[in-house]
């Protein structure tokens, strides 16, 4: 029997007396608590934010920096649908030019963003996707052959070692770096240079070297996340494997490899999202063993916005504004989309 | 909870479309006023418009006390000066003119947008000396129309003459718009005379070992045969016994037009005519193609390194010093330095036989040469192509008399002092000699003629090199030139002559002159070539190198720019910064293409007319008809000659 059907009917006096329980029992059935309703999904959340509402006060610093310094920002995406006429410089007519003033009263248009397919932009863009996806093939691969190399040293304090010692270049910044594989080359005076000339100065082996120097700089410092993930997998596992006959290539490809799956597809969608940059000041300090070889020839994305927005003596807003945009909107479905790989290939993904 | 929700939201949405509503936009939300009157004629001074009685530049304080002036905030370029703002300098400016000025000095780099960022903010500056890239501004209207102060008041008018002496001397900040009416937004200050600013240097040795005096009869190759007669032998003699020795020292890519090198192929200056009466780019001229050939032709001979290009100036000493350079592109500004770098080095002395000092080296181990004559020399290109230089009767080198450096603007937000401004800037052309020259008995004593110097008072342009003959670095000893010129003063109606020294006269500069003074250009808010040519030559003379100015330049001596005094024109200001730069890429590939220099260099000028910068979705092209049009119909109104 449903006891709501029965506490939800007043219960008179003769219905007492008939059913034969006490008025007292009746009258505490009348005040039992009514039914439990569904709060809902909002009443649901806002219950959970009173529950931790202490430890998302936590969160309110953090949120507001956010809120003020990325997405408020964001309002300036609207400068790059501005045309010619505007300016936020005073001058005669206009003495107190406002942000808003500018976006109301000066012209809208789409000129800016036809404007970024120009021959140079798209060979920018091809410059920098081969020079990524080069990376993400040779480079990628190496950090994590590297980690798993290093675990599998007997003895795992000179692995470490080896660890640091390999991490070493990636706290020097890329103008020692470049400026001494530059004297490296320099065909006068550099080591390498008398014997094959100075390379670095050569359009054609650009590339090379900025991935070479990529990898010798970064590997080490890239594998310690990948090196701290194998540490984590449980060694009983490993033990099992001995037992079952595994040998070592095959503990590494059916045992450790997938353990650190998540870990892989992690960064390797941050690197497919990351596609349309190649690091502003590897690129544009390289270009400066021969700017006038080199600057030309060799740009890529980021040096191109860099030229555009201030190397070129152009005072511009609107244009690097929408150029900064598309190439936002790019990264974003590189995002989605290498996430969907990762998902489907890797069974892992960010979401 | 959706409802509360959906509520704040739609409030949020009212409030801001209220807030938006009622902004105050200032500007925005003022009427066109006028009936579109000509709102600058003004026959009797008074300040008022004659046609509609209200006042003229509205915002300016026309009631000024020059007696007791408002102190003022100059904002000027990196000057490199210790203490710039702060020394003995702007006492004396403060002293002659009345002013108190705050000194701001701009950065190293940057500097476009870092105006940018200043007109901004508004910054508190009255007024500014920027650069022709900067001066540029002015067509958004940045800057005040000086026109007006130039015409009706007596300050102004001072300024106005003043810059008058200097031919097309308003020129370069002139600008007509649509409507044919000329407007002035800025005060030019110029370059004083004709400069030489490099020259080849020599290692004086590694001549007479080859045995150059002897072939030639004289020390220092003067004709381009010669020229390539002692880069080769010092090739063959010293690159023989080690492969980093290069004859040439070239400072990089930025210095691929060695202008001694260049001139004997008559090589434009910034612009040319072409045959048809179009000005064009100096990149694209046919004596430019042939000078291209010759540089290929010394880098395939292994007397330019390959890796010129990427060299700089401290290396090309460090090369000198080393004894792997025997002949080397050097500035005036940098010869000191590179001076010192083979002393510091010591390899050339010890080499030499002599003792290593500063006197030594400089006297007797290089020499320079300013100009090399063309001398119809014969050569092959590494593409087969035979080409032969000019045939000079006299050395040329490219340069003008005029040329504008700077430019002093009032941003209209601060017109404010405006009268104040130009008053000071006029003031300080009235000092220019006591700025630049220093004043006697401070920084210069006169001294008797020295012996067997002509008299002081026998002077004329034509007898210059006799005096020149006995000035000297050494001991500072300079020959003041006569030089005057009269203007009206607009304050007070009286005709002023003002006389440097009517009849010349012989004096040392002192130490506090070679300390302080030589940075006084910084300061300088413009000059006239009549003033330049005598100030400039104060200040050369504490470099201890070559006559930098040319006062007298001979007829034909100098390959000039058609394009000098030029303003900022809307469509090749866009691109001036970048096309050049540009271009000088495929000058620097050309000269390093062993086969096929020309190759290189016709990629780069078709790149230029289809390679372009965008602003605001508008395409600038680095060259093209457009630019070329534009800059020839200014050189049309102003500078060709009927």
């Amino acid at each position: 029997m449903d006891d709501h059907s029965i506490l939800s009917e007043p219960v008179s006096a003769a219905a007492a007396a008939e059913t034969g329980n006490s008025p007292d029992l009746l009258q505490q059935v009348e005040k039992a608590p009514a039914p439990h309703k569904d709060p809902g999904y909002w009443g649901t959340q806002w219950q959970r934010i009173k529950k931790y509402r202490y430890l998302l006060g936590f969160l309110v610093p953090a949120m507001g920096l956010l809120f003020v310094f990325s997405y408020i920002p964001m309002f300036g995406i609207l400068f790059a649908f501005k045309g010619t006429d505007f300016s936020l410089i005073p001058r005669e007519g206009v003495e107190h030019p406002s942000i808003l003033g500018e976006l109301i009263y000066r012209s809208w248009t789409f000129d800016n963003f036809v404007a970024i397919f120009q021959p140079r932009f798209f060979s920018a863009v091809a410059n920098t996707l081969i020079i990524n996806v080069i990376r993400l093939v040779i480079c990628f691969p190496l950090c994590i052959i590297l980690a798993v190399q290093l675990s599998e040293l007997k003895h795992q304090g000179f692995a470490k070692a080896i660890l640091i010692i390999l991490c070493i270049p990636n706290f020097l910044s890329w103008t020692i770096v470049i400026g001494t594989w530059s004297g490296l080359f320099h065909a006068d005076i550099g080591v390498f240079g008398k014997i094959f000339g100075n390379l670095m100065a050569n359009p054609s082996w650009f590339k090379f070297f900025v991935i070479a120097l990529g990898a010798w700089k970064s590997t080490g410092w890239g594998c310690i996340l990948y090196y701290s993930a194998i540490a984590s997998i449980d060694k009983s596992y490993y033990e099992s494997a001995t037992l079952e006959g595994a040998n070592k290539l095959q503990k590494i490809w059916y045992l450790t490899i997938p353990s650190i799956m998540p870990t892989i597809a992690l960064t390797l969608v941050l690197n497919i999202s990351g596609m349309l940059s190649t690091g502003f000041e590897q690129i544009w300090t390289m270009m400066q063993v021969d700017p006038g070889k080199l600057t030309y020839t060799q740009e890529v994305l980021d040096t191109y916005i860099y030229e555009i927005s201030i190397g070129q003596g152009v005072s511009d807003i609107p244009f690097p504004t929408a150029l900064g945009i598309f190439n936002g909107l790019i990264g974003l479905i590189l995002m989605v989309g290498g996430n969907y790989i990762t998902s489907k290939t890797l069974k892992r993904g960010l979401w | 909870m959706k409802k509360a929700i959906s509520i704040v939201l739609a409030a949020l949405m009212l409030g801001s479309a209220g807030v938006l509503a009622s902004c105050n936009l200032g500007d925005y939300n003022k009427t066109p006023t006028g009936d579109g009157h000509d709102h600058t004629v003004d026959e009797n001074d008074d300040n008022l418009c004659d046609n509609c009685g209200e006042e003229i530049l509205a915002g300016v304080n026309w009631n000024v006390d020059f007696e007791n002036p408002a102190p003022l905030k100059g904002l000027y370029p990196l000057s490199g000066v210790k203490n710039f703002g702060d020394d003995d300098t702007t006492q004396i400016i403060e002293e002659k003119t009345g002013y108190d000025i705050t000194y701001d000095e701009l950065g190293a780099t940057n500097v476009g947008s870092d105006i940018s960022k200043i007109l901004i903010s508004k910054a508190q500056y009255d007024y500014m000396k920027l650069d022709g890239g900067s001066f540029a501004f002015y067509l958004d209207g940045t800057f005040l129309d000086l026109t007006h102060l130039l015409k009706h008041t007596p300050e102004g008018r001072v300024l106005y003459q003043l810059i008058d002496l200097t031919p097309h001397g308003w020129d370069s900040v002139k600008y007509t718009d649509d409507a044919g009416v000329e407007h002035i937004y800025g005060i030019p200050g110029f370059a004083y005379v004709t400069m030489n600013n490099t020259a080849l240097i020599w290692n004086t040795q590694h001549l007479k070992a080859i045995g150059f005096p002897e072939k030639y009869g004289h020390d220092l190759p003067e004709t381009l045969s010669e020229v390539d007669w002692a880069l080769d032998m010092l090739q063959n003699t010293y690159g023989a016994k080690n492969s980093s020795y290069h004859a040439l020292g070239v400072p990089g890519a930025a210095s691929a037009i060695i202008e001694q090198l260049a001139c004997p192929f008559e090589v434009p200056n910034q612009f040319y005519l072409d045959e048809n009466g179009m000005i064009q780019r100096y990149e694209y001229s046919p004596n430019m193609t042939d000078y291209i050939y010759y540089m290929n032709y010394l880098f395939n001979k292994g007397i330019i390194s390959k890796d010129w290009n990427t060299s700089s100036a401290a290396t090309m000493q460090q090369l000198f010093a080393e004894e792997l350079h025997s002949c080397a592109s050097v500035s005036y500004w940098g010869l000191t330095s590179f001076v010192d770098a083979i002393v510091s080095k010591g390899q050339v002395a010890k080499a030499n036989g002599f003792e290593n000092t500063f006197d030594n080296i400089h006297d007797k181990a290089i020499a320079w040469t300013l100009r090399i004559r063309g001398d119809g020399f014969k050569f092959t290109a590494a593409d087969g192509t035979e080409v032969t230089c000019k045939d000079q009767e006299q050395a040329v080198l490219r340069g003008d008399p005029y040329n504008t450096g700077a430019f002093v603007v009032i941003p209209y937000y601060m017109r404010k002092n405006a009268r104040y401004v130009i008053d000071f800037v006029a003031k300080m052309l009235e000092i220019d000699m006591e700025l630049y020259g220093g004043v006697e008995g401070r920084h210069w004593e006169k001294i008797a003629t020295p012996q067997g110097a002509p008299a002081p008072e026998d002077y004329t342009k034509e007898r210059d090199s006799e005096y020149s003959a006995f000035e000297s670095f050494k001991d500072y000893t300079v020959f003041i030139r006569p030089c005057s010129y009269s203007y009206t003063d607009g304050r007070s109606g009286e005709e002023k002559l003002v006389e440097v020294k009517k009849s010349g006269m012989w004096i040392r500069l002192n130490e506090r002159y070679l300390n302080n003074v030589v940075g006084n250009s910084q300061y300088g808010l413009g000059t006239n070539s009549v003033l330049g040519n005598v100030s400039c030559h104060f200040q050369e003379m504490a470099f201890n190198a070559w006559y930098y100015c040319d006062p007298n330049p001979a007829p034909g001596a100098y390959i000039n720019n058609p394009m000098a005094m030029m303003p900022p024109l809307r469509l090749w200001n866009q691109v001036s910064n970048v096309a050049p730069s540009y271009l000088i890429t495929g000058l620097e590939g050309a000269i390093g293409n062993g086969k096929d220099p020309m190759s290189e260099l016709t990629k780069y000028r078709e790149g230029a007319k289809k390679r372009y910068a965008s602003k605001n979705g508008v395409k600038y092209y680095y060259w093209g008809d457009e630019v070329s049009n534009e800059l020839t119909d200014w050189y049309n109104a102003n500078k060709k000659q009927a």
